[in-house]
């Protein structure tokens, strides 16, 4: 019998280790646009919410307010304005469901890393080195999914005119590997 | 002996007409598997209002279409594209512009890059758009990211063509052309180039 326990703690003992998951919170604020859509000078940075080191799950959870609106986001209809996520396809389509939407973008540890690298919007040659809008992606409430290789989670806003943006929204990100 | 002679007259004519059957056979096969060849003019200011801070919503050129996967080829023939207010010209493969840092060139747009070295200015540009954009109700041949056309195009897939290039396409679409820079009013002459396909 006690053979038996020492054998089982000992399998425990040695796998524990093998077993890589973690969970961190973060709060993504209002004006964290990443400057992404037709932006305005009131921009933020996306928000680094998670680092992983190789391929696993992540999975997101999102709660609270911007504006009045959760992470879901909420439909408008707007003909002069291009959201992140539109721009992220290259479309200005007159009615969207996800403004003010928790959005998120992977960005490869090789990208994150290189000098000058900052999560704002590539295309307005803001800073050295910057995240390429079409890989943005919906998030919400509730997002799981995998990624293959080593980088980092950023999470914004699904607006463009961050300005007069308040409140944020409360994130729980959970990473785990295969 | 007349009825011998009718026979092989019969069988002559069904051999010519077979040959003729497969002459035409041949020729329908050799014309729906030959490569297309476009000549193409891409003006100097056909930028697609990429790179910042773009100056004109000048669309890329249509240089050809496919309606399946193959191998696209793009030459250079001739042209000179003059890129500023002082003359300055360049052939495809573009010019480095040491008086330029603080712009962005489409293809530092295209490759996630601000505020750098500027190199390539006026190079010969392409994008292939898959057709199932390209035929969307308001596409345009410009930057996506510029809330310019309802749909335009992403510019993550802009790449350098310069003297020439080949590429293979999985799908159906169009490739267009274009010039690596960003201030476009004061741009000139273009590029003469040839491209086949599929």
């Amino acid at each position: 019998m006690k053979t038996r326990l020492g054998l089982t703690m000992l399998v425990l003992i040695v796998a524990m280790p093998a077993v890589t998951a973690f969970a961190q919170h973060v709060y993504v604020p209002g004006k964290a646009t990443g400057c992404f859509g037709s932006w305005d000078a009131g921009c933020k940075p996306l928000v680094t919410a998670l680092t992983v080191s190789g391929a696993g799950t992540i999975t997101v959870r999102a709660n609270g307010k911007v504006d009045g609106t959760g992470p879901n986001g909420r439909k408008a209809c707007w003909l002069t304005y291009q959201k992140p996520l539109q721009e992220a396809k290259g479309i200005t389509d007159a009615c969207i469901n996800n403004w003010y939407a928790l959005l998120g973008v992977f960005v490869p540890q090789s990208w994150v890393q290189r000098d000058g690298f900052q999560p704002v919007d590539a295309t307005k040659n803001l800073v050295l080195v910057s995240v390429k809008p079409g890989g943005l992606f919906f998030v919400g409430e509730h997002k799981k999914f995998q990624v293959k290789e080593a980088g980092t989670l950023f999470l914004g806003i699904n607006d463009e005119v961050a300005r007069d943006n308040s409140g944020g929204f409360h994130v729980n990100v959970a990473f785990t590997a295969p | 002996m007349r009825t011998t002679k009718l026979v092989s007259l019969g069988r002559v004519k069904s051999f010519r007409l077979g040959i003729a059957l497969a002459l035409v056979t041949l020729a329908l096969v050799a014309a729906t598997t030959a490569a297309r060849a476009d000549d193409v003019f891409v003006p100097g200011n056909a930028s697609g209002f990429f790179g910042n801070p773009a100056d004109q919503q000048v669309p890329m050129v249509a240089a050809l279409t496919v309606s399946g996967p193959g191998t696209i080829t793009v030459t250079y023939d001739s042209g000179l594209v003059t890129w500023d207010a002082a003359g300055d010209t360049t052939g495809p493969d573009g010019v480095a512009c040491p008086t330029c840092q603080g712009s962005q060139t489409p293809l530092n747009e295209a490759a996630g890059l601000g505020l750098q070295d500027i190199d390539k200015v006026g190079a010969l540009i392409g994008v292939f758009v898959p057709q199932s954009r390209n035929q969307r109700k308001g596409f345009g041949a410009l930057d996506g990211t510029k809330n310019a056309p309802k749909v335009g195009i992403v510019p993550g897939y802009v790449f350098f063509i310069g003297e020439g290039t080949q590429f293979d396409v999985t799908e159906a679409g169009t490739l267009y052309l274009g010039i690596n820079d960003w201030q476009v009013g004061d741009n000139s002459g273009g590029f003469n180039v040839t491209v086949t396909g599929p």
